[in-house]
């Protein structure tokens, strides 16, 4: 690469945005965007890496944006790259989960998903 | 300035600090005592800056902390919030190690401070020996706060390896400024008292580097591949590109180094008015450039400090090839080209060798011997390269799973099978009007390509063929979905000759992973009998598969006392399947009602009469690995007694396990 | 004092604040790992009365020996969700019901002697 291209490169790369994404989803039950027949009483979601307890949490809303889950969202204390929370019976309808986990090697991750529970 | 722009430069800060108290007090070291007043003024001055940089160093320390605390909770405002810093340093990995490493750069601070009180020999080698023993330490242990102590597993080993590499860079690097220093005390007029000194402390210093640069080097390697991995991250993550950046720097600095040690550092002894002083000036100031170009490094190591490594992120393919074996479209003759070219380039390489060794002719032998080399590479790589796309190596973020492939399945039904066939053989209704004949997708050599080589035609189309692209069609998952759909049909096509034999030790078909649940129980993955149990999946119809279902469920406890789950999914998606089975005989194994219609969608694909409708009976036994490794249909007489399955569950049990656990995403 | 020695008292004293917190944090670990063995053993060994709403299908249906074989939910501190044996605690809660009923039912007693003491049916899986 040129010595332009390289200073460009390098100031492209300072100016973006810093967003980390380092301890990423692995899969979480239910699955995302799945539509389950009986509604779950938890929502666990694996992490790629593990994490910190006391920075990661997630919650459980409706369609309405009302909390649904009990508040005990916390990384399970047998697997760190665990992060759970038990619901309480839910009525048919779209549930949103939104977690946000501090990774051990010191980064932030958020992000959310749905699931439905059918009629 | 904006708060992360405030927290990298206070990192920067902080690790340049600690790079210059490393280098400097290992180089004190290595340098020696001497009363000449030339070196006693220049300790004097690095003393001084040793203060300063001590006092960097816990400012810049405190001010991470606080970067961090904003980090974590995402409220910039926390920056300044102690309770905030106090949770991050009492109850992270990341505080754990801020508190260790800072309880030992404030004795390091102490000791500096001490410096004054140095009487005897001992007084000397103590302080320079413990402030390189702290400051050593607290630089190390900044491995445990980094990627590398995410890596799993063998995170010890990483971040040992990390340690290795900051310790290294920190005696190299850290050691040019006070050589420079140094140097250009001596080379001015009145430093002639310390030029003895310099001279050998510069040769002592050109060894002891050479060892860090080798170590920096390997450790630097071992790094690369746990955060990166493979050429196409390199090539195109935002992690890749920071390496190649850092690497792209220090090829400057290890020319400059080479010639350092090979012109310069000879001159040194020359005659001090003609050769040594002038080649002294010029090796301070290289030298000088050297520790520039070091701490530009460590600004791009910080970047990648705060991106995501390149394992993890999504690699962008830059180049419009890249090089496959075996080619995904057989080239006539490239087998034997890639024999001869392989051979040619070889003899180029030994002649490189040769060449560098021998001394007799070497600019003549080595550019000979390139020239051979490329012509060789020239000869075999062609026919390797296969067209390439930005998407070639993206990983597919939706998991191989049954649901994906079930939902890939229906919208292939919808979007594609018009022209590709109902069956995937390119033979559908519409195919005859299109330019050129729509792609075999059960065709073997389908598998040759990369998911993201399907995923780039799926969303983009192939120009000129007649193939649209569904980019705006179907949604990003959606694509994905169709993949994972398409490498069923790929691998299942592979899965022909699959029988209700297990072939021993040669695992391959991945079994696609599946969820179910039993009526309101809680619901259950095939990757949960991981590393545990074997699984026979069967699927099942009523009312011809009852009696075998009796036979299963006799059996059951056998099976179970054996290692065996038995998973009975069925093929009509199971409305009220259990009340439909009957009360006897008694069948207490799972029986999918939650999740069948997914299972039947992906795994009647792997049925010898793959595209039958509705699929018939069949049964799968699926390894601890999470492989499908036999099968068996009714028509075929091996597992109609249970001992046949038996004996098969048996291979199973005894076989050591000689390959990784199945890749949950589609490469 | 010579810089020397205190160097060498205070290594020292790093070495030996090394070995302690070593040596506090094995302790730690293992007080940790016995007090989780407790508290499971206490969970199962909890000597009261208690009583459970369950949901299951079921499986099979015993009457020699009075016992409806469900697969359930998880039942919270006392089984996750499996296949499963239950006695009932009278031969009439189970008549009428059938292999793949979806039923909500009563669990009571004394871990691990539990017995099933309501049965409504919900429907069918």
């Amino acid at each position: 690469m040129s010595r332009p291209g390289l200073v460009a490169l390098a100031l492209l790369l300072w100016g973006a945005a810093w967003t980390g994404a380092h301890s990423l989803l692995d899969h979480a039950d239910p699955r995302a965007a799945s539509t389950v027949k009986t509604a779950p009483a938890q929502v666990r979601i694996w992490f790629t890496e593990s994490l910190e307890p006391a920075f990661s949490s997630l919650r459980v809303v409706d369609e309405a944006g009302r909390r649904v889950d009990k508040g005990d969202g916390r990384v399970d204390p047998s697997n760190l790259k665990l992060l759970r929370v038990s619901l309480p019976p839910l009525p048919p309808g779209t549930y949103k989960v939104t977690w946000r986990v501090l990774s051990v090697d010191s980064h932030v991750t958020e992000g959310d998903f749905t699931f439905r529970v059918a009629p | 300035m904006s708060m992360t722009a405030l927290g990298l430069c206070a990192r920067w800060t902080h690790v340049g600090a600690g790079v210059f108290l490393v280098g400097t007090f290992a180089f004190l070291l290595l340098a020696g005592r001497s009363d000449r007043l030339t070196v006693v003024a220049w300790e004097r001055r690095l003393t001084r800056w040793t203060r300063w940089a001590a006092g960097l160093l816990l400012l810049s320390g405190l001010l991470s902390l606080s970067y961090q605390a904003a980090v974590v909770t995402g409220r910039s405002e926390d920056a300044l919030s102690a309770a905030t810093m106090l949770r991050v340093a009492g109850a992270t990995q990341f505080g754990t190690v801020w508190l260790l490493r800072h309880g030992l750069l404030l004795l390091l601070a102490g000791l500096i401070l001490l410096r004054e009180r140095e009487e005897s020999g001992w007084d000397w080698a103590a302080f320079r020996g413990e402030g390189l023993l702290l400051g050593g330490t607290g630089l190390g242990l900044l491995a445990w706060a980094g990627h590398a102590a995410a890596v799993e597993p063998g995170g010890l080993a990483a971040a040992g390896a990390d340690a290795l590499h900051l310790l290294a860079v920190g005696v190299w690097l850290g050691g040019l400024l006070p050589l420079a220093l140094l140097l250009r005390a001596a080379g001015q007029e009145v430093g002639a008292d310390a030029r003895p000194f310099a001279v050998l402390a510069a040769r002592s210093f050109s060894q002891i580097s050479l060892i860090a640069v080798l170590a920096v080097a390997a450790t630097g390697i071992w790094n690369a591949s746990n955060q990166i991995g493979n050429v196409a991250s390199l090539l195109g993550t935002r992690y890749g590109h920071l390496l190649l950046l850092k690497l792209g720097l220090f090829v400057p600095i290890l020319a400059l180094a080479a010639v350092n040690r090979l012109r310069l550092l000879p001159a040194l002894s020359g005659e001090a008015e003609t050769v040594g002083r002038p080649a002294m000036r010029r090796l301070a100031s290289f030298v000088a450039l050297e520790s520039a170009l070091g701490a530009a490094i460590l600004g791009v190591v910080i970047l990648m400090s705060v991106t995501p490594p390149g394992r993890h992120a999504e690699p962008w393919w830059p180049l419009p090839f890249r090089f496959a074996y075996p080619p995904p479209h057989d080239v006539a003759g490239a087998g034997t080209r890639l024999l001869v070219g392989s051979q040619v380039a070889l003899v180029g390489v030994l002649g490189l060798v040769a060449g560098w060794f021998l001394g007799w002719r070497r600019r003549l032998v080595v550019g000979v011997a390139a020239a051979v080399l490329v012509a060789g590479l020239g000869v075999a790589l062609p026919p390797l390269a296969v067209e390439a796309y930005p998407t070639t190596y993206r990983r597919s973020p939706i998991p191989y799973q049954a649901a994906s492939i079930a939902d890939g399945r229906h919208l292939y039904a919808t979007h594609c099978a018009a022209c590709h066939g109902r069956t995937a053989e390119g033979d559908g209704p519409d195919a005859a009007g299109l330019p050129r004949k729509p792609a075999n997708l059960s065709d073997p050599h389908v598998g040759r390509h990369t998911a993201g080589d399907l995923f780039w035609w799926l969303t983009r189309g192939i120009p000129g063929s007649g193939m649209s692209g569904f980019g705006d069609r179907l949604s990003e998952a959606e694509r994905w979905d169709v993949v994972n759909f398409l490498r069923t049909v790929s691998a299942a096509g592979r899965a022909r000759g699959l029988t209700a034999v297990v072939e021993p030790d040669r695992p391959w078909l991945v079994a696609p992973d599946f969820t179910y649940a039993v009526g309101p129980g809680a619901s259950r993955s095939l990757k949960d009998y991981r590393g545990r149990r074997l699984v026979l999946l069967v699927l099942f119809t009523l009312p011809d598969s009852r009696p075998r279902l009796g036979q299963l469920a006799r059996n059951y406890d056998i099976l179970q006392t054996m290692g065996a789950d038995v998973v009975a999914a069925p093929t009509d998606g199971g409305d009220q399947i259990i009340s439909r089975l009957g009360a006897s005989p008694r069948i207490l194994f799972p029986v999918v009602t939650d999740g069948a219609r997914e299972i039947v969608a992906a795994y009647s694909l792997f049925q010898p009469a793959a595209w039958r409708s509705p699929p018939t009976h069949v049964e799968y036994l699926i390894d601890r690995q999470g492989y499908l490794r036999a099968r068996w249909t009714p028509d075929a007489r091996d597992w109609a007694e249970a001992t046949g399955l038996l004996a098969e569950i048996q291979q199973l049990n005894q076989e050591t396990i000689s390959v990784p656990p199945a890749e949950e995403h589609v490469h | 004092m010579r810089l020397w020695k205190a160097i060498a008292l205070l290594n020292l004293a790093l070495g030996v604040g090394l070995l302690i917190g070593y040596l506090w944090w094995g302790r730690e670990a293992s007080r940790l790992r016995q007090e989780t063995t407790l508290t499971i053993q206490a969970g199962a060994a909890a000597l009261e009365e208690r009583e459970w709403a369950v949901r299951g299908v079921v499986r099979s249906v015993i009457p020699e020996i009075n016992v409806l074989v469900v697969t359930h939910e998880d039942i919270p501190g006392f089984m996750p969700s499996m296949t499963m044996g239950f006695r009932a605690a009278n031969p009439k809660l189970y008549a009428g019901v059938q292999v793949g009923d979806l039923i909500r039912f009563t669990l009571k007693g004394v871990p691990p002697n539990v017995t099933i003491v309501a049965i409504t049916r919900e429907g069918k899986s």
